[in-house]
């Protein structure tokens, strides 16, 4: 099943992101946002989450939809994942299009840091908006 | 004489084919993408403190201290929200009962903005934003009962 996936996703991306690269650094989300067009009956995203703090930290990824309720998407890579000070990875999520021929998602990278605060804790939530079009 | 026509035929459709030559020159392309990005540092977490009468837990109150952020974008549209918790991730088993959160903030930097409710979205200018944050939860009957409290606030970067 998780080979199936891994195919999927690998046949899928490579077309759809072939012009999108990965240049910014120590940056919670890249690309803000993005654009794709596809076949399927689900497409791929795909961003790039960092630790841009100089500790290891917790980084937990969701998906919302444009109204904010969670999405389960059919796959994500990296949803849960302590991160080196500056490391980066690439998250991949395979999202259906849930019977909708344009659909806007958002992927969010959070992570709460422990400052030394009482009483008081921030997480920092940075979301990057995809904006899916099913060609048909 | 001969030969004198002959080198000065051949300089002359040399010179030609040297002219020719450049002008076979072709541009080459370079290109480049930046993305768009945002980051958030959380420079310090803040302190809770208590109200004479036990009603209000705030970093407004004595022996409270503000949050901050660090936000540092490249590009336009990037906009900032603070989300209020919906509740205590610590506390005594009466702390969300009859109680309500507030948030608010003010931002220096690359953005100046001040003392805004948490649920106001702002966009963020290029550059590193510094955003205070105030948390207020507030008995609207009843006090606070003495324990440990926390809470969380969520700070959001999105493009709407």
């Amino acid at each position: 099943m998780r080979r199936s996936v891994k195919h999927i996703i690998s046949a899928s991306a490579l077309p759809l992101f072939s012009g999108i690269s990965f240049l910014a650094a120590a940056q919670s989300v890249a690309p803000m946002t993005q654009e794709i067009r596809g076949f399927n009956s689900r497409f791929v995203a795909q961003v790039e989450i960092s630790n841009p703090y100089d500790s290891p930290q917790k980084a937990n990824v969701r998906v919302y939809s444009s109204d904010w309720l969670p999405i389960r998407p059919i796959y994500l890579s990296n949803a849960n994942r302590i991160l080196a000070p500056n490391q980066k990875v690439i998250v991949t999520a395979l999202i259906p299009f849930a019977r909708e021929n344009h659909r806007v998602v958002y992927i969010c990278n959070s992570i709460t840091p422990r400052m030394g605060g009482v009483g008081q804790s921030y997480r920092g939530e940075v979301c990057g908006k995809v904006s899916a079009q099913r060609l048909s | 004489m001969k030969s004198i026509k002959l080198i000065t035929l051949i300089g002359v459709a040399s010179a030609t084919f040297s002219v020719s030559a450049s002008a076979t020159d072709r541009d080459v392309n370079f290109r480049g993408l930046i993305n768009n990005s945002c980051s958030l540092v959380v420079l310090n977490d803040g302190l809770l403190g208590v109200s004479a009468d036990q009603t209000v837990l705030s970093s407004k109150e004595s022996g409270g201290l503000q949050g901050r952020i660090s936000a540092v974008t490249n590009g336009f549209g990037n906009t900032i929200e603070i989300i209020s918790p919906s509740g205590f991730t610590v506390g005594p088993p009466s702390a969300d009962v009859n109680t309500i959160f507030e948030t608010e903030y003010s931002t220096s930097g690359g953005t100046v903005l001040s003392n805004l409710l948490g649920v106001v979205v702002s966009i963020l200018g290029i550059g590193t934003t510094t955003i205070d944050i105030d948390a207020t939860a507030t008995k609207t009957s009843g006090t606070f009962e003495s324990g440990a409290y926390e809470l969380t606030t969520v700070v959001r970067c999105v493009v709407p």
